[in-house]
């Protein structure tokens, strides 16, 4: 049995891979932004992106929708990176996140309202990654608990209870004030 | 409905996804539960202050210029090297023959004289193999149907265990100079096969 090659699949992808990149940029870009928390950093993650999808462009212009599946290129080309680093983040092993129950706050008032943007910020950085991650792309990207499973290939589920307990966290850590402990969760 | 239920459905409830029972009871929950609603005014905040922080934009030639990487790659010319390694190459074999269509005519005296024709590749793989890369150049006056303005094509596929077919359907106007130099590339190491096309025969043999 002779198997065809796919010219006209490929042929096209080349031409339409910008096209169908390029509305995608801005919003990789920030999501870029968001987990590197630097400029510099998200422009190279960014780059390494791009340069990691190219040769499965052929994929990429086939997809209903590319955006999951570039955050999720991004996504994979970060951890790489602080792996490459030797970087020891909070990974989900050492902290089974999804497992333990998680008390619901019993506070009858909210806990985040006085809180600057800039310490928010400090506070979700200080969470452990998997929960940095979902608050980013759900909370701050927009991206829906469906695209995130896409991006992370975790179940919608599990993502649904790891930003509960992530947004319960961050509201523990207002309460008690301790911002920079990573010991709270 | 407990409150930590409650407050995984808050998003769901947010964005309409629950029916009309569900939204019901956790609405009713809301109303009776305080720190529910406190923890509800709390998402809406973070995601109110997140989505509202000052993102620095995209650099205005960070994407022009990884873009126009990739097309340089995509054109960059294999290495001389790569051809020598041919007799090593895991691709056992690459067959060319040129098809020309039956209706073709033989005398072709109105200008602009164009003619089709379809060059077939046929790739052996000892084994099923991926990203194989396969890159197309094409010489002056030779089109690919259907894409005038492309001069080079590559693209990475894979190969089924035995043997590919990969058809080329061409316009050839006038007299084509040089070659069309197609190459296969797998792990380093490239099949690379000039095929002429200065002529209407088959001169590569069989089809
Ligand atoms: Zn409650």
């Amino acid at each position: 049995m002779t198997a065809v090659i796919k010219l006209w699949k490929n042929l096209r992808a080349g031409a339409a891979f910008e096209r169908c990149v390029r509305p995608h940029v801005p919003r990789l870009h920030r999501l870029a932004w968001r987990l590197t928390g630097s400029a510099a950093d998200a422009d190279d993650l960014l780059q390494e992106t791009l340069l990691r999808a190219y040769p499965k462009r052929a994929e990429v212009v086939d997809l209903d929708a590319p955006g999951p599946w570039l955050a999720r290129v991004l996504h994979n080309a970060w951890v790489d990176r602080w792996r490459r680093k030797g970087v020891m983040r909070h990974s989900e092993s050492l902290d089974d996140p999804d497992v333990e129950p998680t008390e619901a706050s019993t506070s009858d008032e909210p806990l985040l309202v006085a809180v600057e943007t800039a310490v928010l910020d400090r506070a979700i950085r200080a969470l452990p990654e998997h929960h940095q991650v979902v608050i980013l792309m759900h909370d701050g990207e927009g991206y829906t608990l469906q695209e995130i499973s896409r991006i992370l290939d975790v179940p919608v589920g599990t993502l649904k209870s790891r930003l509960h307990r992530a947004r319960e966290a961050l509201r523990e850590r207002m309460r008690n004030g301790t911002l920079s402990s990573r010991a709270a969760c | 409905m407990n409150c930590t239920k409650v407050r995984e459905t808050i998003d769901d409830l947010h964005a309409g996804r629950l029916d009309q029972d569900a939204a019901r009871a956790v609405r009713v929950h809301l109303d009776g539960c305080p720190a529910c609603r406190a923890y509800e005014t709390d998402v809406d905040l973070i995601r109110h202050r997140l989505s509202g922080v000052a993102t620095p934009p995209v650099p205005g030639t960070l994407t022009e210029q990884t873009f126009a990487r990739l097309r340089r790659r995509g054109r960059a010319p294999l290495a001389a090297a790569a051809s020598v390694m041919l007799a090593v190459s895991v691709l056992a074999g690459v067959l060319v023959s040129q098809l020309t269509p039956p209706d073709q005519p033989e005398v072709a005296n109105r200008a602009p004289a164009i003619e089709e024709r379809t060059v077939r590749l046929a790739v052996n793989a000892p084994r099923a193999l991926e990203s194989v890369r396969f890159r197309i150049d094409l010489p002056d006056a030779v089109e690919i149907q259907g894409h005038p303005s492309s001069r080079t094509l590559e693209w990475t596929d894979s190969l089924a265990a035995g043997r590919n077919r990969l058809d080329i359907p061409l316009l050839i106007s006038g007299e084509p100079r040089g070659e069309l130099v197609a190459r296969v590339e797998y792990e380093g190491r490239t099949r690379e096969l000039p095929i002429s096309l200065a002529s209407a025969g088959n001169p590569n043999g069989g089809r």
